[in-house]
């Protein structure tokens, strides 16, 4: 066994810049092999390192609360180096505030009203607390509450508990102290990685750390089926489907396969105009086609089959429309000739409207997933909130148009673009400020509507399409785009995230194709119909 | 070329492209009506929208040296008239950032 001595021939200091005090690491490891149960491992520790995990001051105190000798308590706390007075006066109260109850729970009340006079009230605390105090002298049933919770023992170990949380850290370790050293380093590690995307377990043995790679890099197919401009794309929500919306006046459902690749599945066909906008139902049953300046039709996925088209007496062209959380009712805003929103069921009845004079024209709508909030986007620069069906009302104004809105899995957040090359980040609720939460900036958007989305594993980022070709990617912590994907060859108009797969980004373009991006591997040919290019 | 975005005009009285009949300017942001553009009579205006901006070029007008851009409808192309970006004389200053929009390429409805 080696001698206490030693502990001073060791290192005083440890870690490479000597901030860390040895005896303190020593004490919080024998704490933490006393917490997982290893005692004798613990108590060999102590001899062998000569370093106790409590300090003499603490055993003392134990010892002269457990016994009640009060006096003795205050000359121990008087005597522990470096505390500050503000802490002296709790810890001197606590202890003479204990005594006074036993004082009066064993009915001495003459040494009690001394204890009072004497001790407690020269300390100086809050004076309403002694008068509290006083009022037990004289009424002892409401001290029968507070006081006798249980035995003297179980009320000195108490307050020797509250003693402690009171008196600096170094009497007694705090419990789980390295746990929690450990834990606040392993979660800086993981906020400030830059590309944290997909899920990893945590190891202590290396810093974390994501690649680049991380997040969709590499193009791993190329869709070619429609044959005109692809104006929308969006995976269904549990991420299995893909449907993309083409000027060429067809929407078309792909599966997305369990080996990660992209197959066609039917072609929908039936509008006569491009169309601009499509909805998937919460339950990815069904699809809203919207076209642009015509009717909206409802699809079934499995079967692609038309179910309803919401055709209008008054010809209105719909613009935009939201599902319900329930999948039966629909949310859809019409223009021209008057502007109007109203809700619908699935056969295309108006159950409810909003019309008249001071309805704005809606250019964009979406429901919050617990379908209680309804964002519109108004007269293309006020982005209005409204609790849905009557509630409190939002409005905000923006400084430049609004181009498009999304709106993240957990509904807590939306994005808008704006026209002014930046993208908006807000919190979704009624009651907030103004204030924008995140700008983005650096893609190209002028002319188009060009529509962006959040992603990846916990919706930490934000991705858009631009019209100089290229998807810019974003941490939602930054301004500046973390990655540019190129391949495209014409604007990208629209990107979608696969929400249950944090490593796939699908993208529309007007050079007729869908791109699918995907995080780290390579991209493979494959002899489909719509045969991958390697780009 | 992917989905234009077309801003709508609110209000009565509105400028239409003669063409493609979007949205160009409202008829309140007139400032004088006493213009002449290239093809006749000319609005100038404070706000027009809808429409791309071609590159800057020196042009020596009727009431002296101009940097101006051609404004294009966006989504027809057709040359709607011009911006004024800086003007060299002083009592032309007042011209600067503000449109003139030809008679005869655009349309007034209400």
């Amino acid at each position: 066994m080696e001698s206490s001595d030693d502990i001073e021939s060791r290192l005083s200091r440890l870690g490479s810049r000597g901030l860390i005090d040895t005896t303190q690491f020593v004490r919080i490891i024998i704490q933490s092999l006393y917490s997982l149960g290893f005692n004798r491992a613990a108590s060999s520790l102590e001899s062998e390192s000569g370093v106790r995990l409590d300090s003499a001051q603490h055993d003392r105190l134990l010892f002269d609360v457990m016994s009640g000798r009060w006096e003795s308590c205050v000359s121990t706390i008087n005597s522990i180096p470096g505390i500050d007075s503000s802490s002296l006066i709790n810890a001197s109260y606590l202890i003479w505030k204990e005594h006074f109850f036993e004082l009066i729970g064993s009915g001495c009340f003459l040494p009690a009203i001394e204890v009072l006079w004497k001790q407690i009230s020269p300390l100086g605390v809050d004076s309403c607390r002694v008068h509290r105090l006083a009022q037990y002298l004289v009424c002892y049933e409401a001290m029968g509450q507070t006081g006798s919770m249980g035995s003297t023992v179980q009320r000195r170990i108490s307050l020797f508990l509250d003693l402690v949380e009171v008196l600096p850290p170094y009497i007694r370790v705090p419990s789980g102290r390295l746990e929690k050293l450990v834990e606040t380093a392993v979660l800086k590690q993981r906020s400030s990685c830059q590309y944290h995307n997909l899920p990893k377990d945590i190891t202590l043995f290396e810093d974390h750390k994501c690649w680049p790679e991380q997040i969709p890099s590499t193009c791993s197919q190329v869709l070619l089926e429609h044959k005109n401009e692809v104006w929308f794309v969006q995976f269904s929500h549990n991420g299995r489907y893909l449907a993309s919306s083409s000027s060429d006046c067809t929407a078309i459902i792909w599966t997305v396969e369990d080996d990660d690749m992209v197959v066609y599945k039917h072609c929908l066909m039936g509008h006569e105009k491009p169309i601009s906008f499509l909805s998937w139902s919460p339950d990815d049953t069904m699809l809203i086609t919207c076209g642009n300046g015509e009717t909206s039709k409802l699809w079934d996925v499995k079967t692609s089959t038309l179910l309803a088209t919401f055709s209008d007496p008054k010809r209105r062209i719909i613009s935009s429309c939201a599902w319900f959380p329930s999948s039966d009712k629909v949310l859809c805003a019409s223009s021209e000739p008057d502007n109007r929103i109203f809700t619908c069921d699935l056969a295309g009845n108006v159950l409810d409207a909003w019309e008249g004079e001071r309805i704005p024209k809606i250019s964009d709508l979406a429901i919050s997933s617990d379908g209680r909030l309804v964002i519109g986007i108004c007269s293309e620069k006020t982005i209005w909130l409204c609790e849905f069906p009557q509630g409190k009302e939002k409005v905000i104004r923006e400084e430049r148009s609004i181009t498009s809105l999304s709106l993240s899995r957990d509904g807590q957040f939306f994005i808008v673009n704006l026209n002014s090359e930046e993208i908006h980040l807000r919190k979704l609720d009624v009651n907030i400020g103004d204030g924008v939460d995140a700008v983005f900036k650096g893609h190209r958007q002028g002319k188009y509507v060009i529509r962006s989305c959040f992603g990846g594993s916990g919706c930490s980022f934000v991705a858009s399409g631009s019209e100089d070709s290229k998807i810019y990617i974003w941490r939602r912590k930054c301004e500046s785009p973390i990655k540019v994907l190129m391949g495209h060859s014409m604007i990208v108009n629209s990107v979608t995230w696969n929400p249950a797969r944090p490593h796939m980004l699908a993208s529309a373009s007007d050079d007729h194709t869908v791109r699918i991006w995907m995080a780290g591997c390579n991209p493979q040919p494959s002899k489909k119909l719509g045969e991958s290019l390697i780009s | 070329m992917g989905l234009l975005f077309l801003q709508s005009l609110p209000g009565p009285k509105v400028f239409k492209c003669r063409c493609c009949k979007v949205d160009s300017a409202p008829h309140d942001a007139i400032v004088s009506k006493n213009f002449s553009g290239r093809y006749g009579p000319a609005y100038l205006i404070n706000r027009v929208v809808n429409i791309t901006m071609g590159p800057s070029e020196d042009r020596h007008l009727m009431t002296g040296w101009h940097t101006v851009n051609d404004i294009f409808c966006s989504c027809c192309q057709q040359l709607l008239g011009w911006k004024y970006e800086k003007a060299y004389d002083d009592s032309q200053k007042y011209k600067e950032g503000r449109f003139v929009l030809e008679k005869a390429r655009v349309m007034k409805i209400g």
